[in-house]
């Protein structure tokens, strides 16, 4: 063959194999439409913000051509069911709730969860612009992973901070909290207990303490488990963590509130019955509506405070996963990147629920519109050095965390520190027996 | 033909229930013997351990648990405050309902709402009602200068609570059973009664409290069995706090099963129940046809 002709088909072909990788290189590009006609379906804990989701579904229907059939249950009877169905390897529900800090080392165990890298690497079915690295590492590593695998999705971000009446601190001259001794001397000067008005509320039912005592735990220096992950409820740190939030509740706080459930000292607050309570910030938005609150424009917000070693909020969240049982793994996984993207909880942070992503709290627009500037700043720098543990890191994380609620409820009931220690000495002991 | 009539005339007693019992045992039955088999070992909700078979170990673990045995005193303390309150104050209304007065069709269909309404939304009305600051119970009882208990947030009067809202929606129930016995008391010993100069509380007490026996002791079995199962209210209301102080056997299974996920633990503790109710029902049929 002469030069020129070989020359011809090495260009020719050439031009034909960067012409079929180019056509490869757009069969992967990502397709919202792939499973259109396929229905999924969610299984979900009622999420806060359900009412919006529940708007927008079929914007993601009409977005995919698939059908979302949607079921959701509150948390307690969420977590009933959920192992049930899992444990007889359901397909009714493609996707589900999951929060990793509570669930993660069972469900993992169990062979619950379907891991998802593999869809997050994957440029056919991850959108390029949902950026993974959009979550904050904190986030990242204390809730979307367990055991270096991703697990779970966010749709929120809790955090413990302090709610206070910044009208009632100004008129009694009081500074911001920074300290629990700061937090204690506050709640002792705004109990009016005549006029049935107190200075904290705090949750005291049981389990659900743990949310709000594990910034008291840490920050008096304790911890769920040492090193070795043996139990330390029984330390003396983790003694004093005890009594000071019980302390703070039998002195300052309103009568019965060994019974609070998760909602009330919110609702208390809202009513304008007591000057502070310490919980998550997920709540706010109920704080701020004008038709659930009377005290709209007097709340003002506070890091969790600090003890003698730091100051520890938590970082968990309620997120989306998907059955390891489903037999539309891909196309639920659709659903959780659409929920999860930027642009929904751009949505979802403007309506005032603060969600996980940097982008969405950061934004230009959110700045703008954000209402609450000072409620945002102190969710960040609460997420900048959040820790995992809410509860003690266990599989049997709800029992571990019932055995460690129920000495702390007893303390509300205003018990000496000597029951409290022998209290703990028990719970310790039953933490030790647990798997 | 004449012989198969003959046959269900003979065995009727047997036959017309037939039907009923092969249904109930049908459906009752698996969850049953599951039951019983899963309290013989250990499991976990998994999809990849199995259940392990551990022979007594639970019932050992669960005679020897603190926790457990303080739910059995207080289930026992539940069911006697809650069967006291019920009999006694059915008995009383059921009574009144018997006597003629105007209005009283209205006053006995407006007295089964309770009996109508749903346990879950009545549970969250009355937690509301309760609550210590703000709740309307206590705000009533500030206006008359009377003390305002902590109701659902105390131990010594959280049972007392629930078993308020227990009997609030249960006495119609009763009261009703109670009122079909009056509707069957003989007049013939009341007649000869009032001719030897009874008074109404002898009338009462040595006529009509003795006839009522079989329809008060069928109430009280109802009430029992029912009482002890009692699930709805306390898991809405308080869960069984504060700090277990209202958790019943029933809850503690509960909480055994599904926040623990202790399955074999959990259905040995109901085996146990169970069997206590079995053996309750067979003491209150006796009692039923023991004659004083």
């Amino acid at each position: 063959m002469k030069p020129n002709k070989l020359l011809l088909c090495v260009l020719a072909a050439t031009v034909t194999l960067t012409l079929s990788a180019t056509s490869m290189a757009e069969a992967q590009v990502f397709d919202w439409q792939k499973f259109a006609g396929d229905t999924i379906k969610v299984f979900a804990k009622t999420p806060m913000f359900e009412e919006i989701i529940l708007e927008m579904i079929p914007e993601f229907e009409k977005l995919t051509g698939m059908k979302v059939e949607y079921e959701s249950m509150d948390a307690t009877s969420y977590r009933s069911t959920l192992p049930i169905r899992l444990t007889a390897k359901t397909t009714d529900f493609d996707v589900m709730s999951t929060m990793s800090i509570v669930d993660g080392l069972r469900f993992l165990s169990a062979g619950w969860y379907e891991p998802l890298d593999k869809y997050i690497l994957n440029g056919e079915l991850t959108h390029p612009e949902w950026d993974f690295e959009d979550f904050p590492f904190g986030v990242q590593s204390n809730v979307m992973r367990v055991k270096g695998q991703v697990i779970e999705i966010p749709w929120e971000t809790q955090t413990p901070l302090l709610y206070y009446r910044k009208d009632l601190f100004e008129e009694k001259g009081l500074a911001a909290v920074e300290t629990f001794t700061d937090l204690e001397q506050a709640a002792e000067k705004l109990t009016d207990k005549i006029n049935k008005f107190y200075g904290i509320a705090l949750r005291g039912a049981g389990y659900q303490t743990t949310t709000p005592f594990s910034a008291f735990l840490y920050g008096f220096g304790g911890s769920w488990t040492d090193k070795e992950g043996n139990p330390t409820f029984d330390s003396p740190e983790a003694i004093e963590a005890i009594a000071a939030y019980g302390g703070l509740g039998y002195k300052y706080g309103p009568p019965g509130m060994a019974s609070f459930g998760w909602k009330v000292p919110a609702q208390l607050f809202a009513q304008g019955r007591v000057a502070m309570f310490l919980d998550v910030n997920n709540l706010q938005p109920n704080i701020v509506n004008p038709e659930k609150s009377r005290v709209v424009g007097k709340v003002g917000y506070a890091k969790v405070p600090k003890g003698r070693a730091g100051r520890f909020p938590f970082v968990a969240a309620w997120g989306w996963a998907i059955n390891a049982f489903s037999e539309k793994k891909e196309q639920a996984w659709y659903f959780i990147q659409w929920q999860s993207s930027k642009r929904v909880l751009d949505r979802l942070q403007l309506k005032g629920y603060p969600t996980s992503r940097i982008s969405t709290m950061t934004s230009w627009e959110f700045k703008i519109k954000d209402k609450h500037p000072d409620f945002t700043r102190v969710n960040m720098e609460s997420y900048a050095i959040g820790m995992r543990w809410m509860n003690p890191p266990y599989q049997a994380a709800l029992e571990a965390r019932e055995i460690v609620g129920a000495v702390v409820t007893r303390a509300i009931e205003g018990i000496s520190i000597e029951e409290i220690r022998e209290l703990a000495r028990q719970a310790n002991k039953e933490l030790k027996e647990l798997k | 033909m004449e012989n198969v009539a003959d046959f269900i005339s003979k065995h009727e007693k047997w036959l017309l229930p037939l039907p009923g019992f092969i249904l109930v045992f049908g459906i009752l039955s698996f969850p049953l013997a599951y039951m019983i088999y899963l309290s013989f070992h250990q499991w976990t909700p998994s999809s990849i351990e199995l259940p392990t078979f551990v022979g007594l170990a639970n019932f050992q673990r669960m005679f020897t648990t603190p926790r457990f045995l303080r739910a059995v005193s207080q289930t026992v303390y539940y069911v006697s405050l809650s069967l006291g309150s019920q009999i006694f104050l059915g008995i009383l209304i059921a009574g009144i309902l018997n006597r003629k007065f105007r209005g009283r069709g209205l006053v006995r269909t407006l007295f089964v709402f309770p009996l109508v309404s749903t346990p879950v939304a009545m549970g969250l009305i009355f937690m509301m009602a309760m609550d210590p600051t703000i709740g309307i119970l206590n705000y009533l009882l500030s206006l008359v200068h009377l003390p305002e208990p902590l109701w659902l947030g105390s131990a010594s009067t959280v049972i007392p609570s629930l078993v308020l809202v227990d009997t609030w929606k249960w006495i119609p129930f009763v009261a009703l059973i109670v009122l079909a016995g009056y509707s069957a008391l003989p007049a013939e010993p009341y007649e000869s009664a009032v001719i030897d100069g009874a008074s109404p509380l002898q009338l009462f007490w040595y006529l009509t409290l003795p006839f009522l026996r079989p329809t008060i002791i069928v109430a009280t079995m109802f009430r029992a069995i029912d009482s002890i199962k009692t699930f709805d209210i306390i898991i809405v209301m308080t869960e069984g706090g504060p700090a277990y102080r209202s958790e019943t056997v029933n809850i503690y299974a509960f909480k055994q099963i599904f926040r623990n996920f202790r399955f074999g633990y959990g259905s040995s503790i109901l085996t146990v129940v169970a069997i206590s109710v079995f053996v309750l029902v067979y003491v209150l049929t006796k009692l039923r046809r023991k004659k004083w």
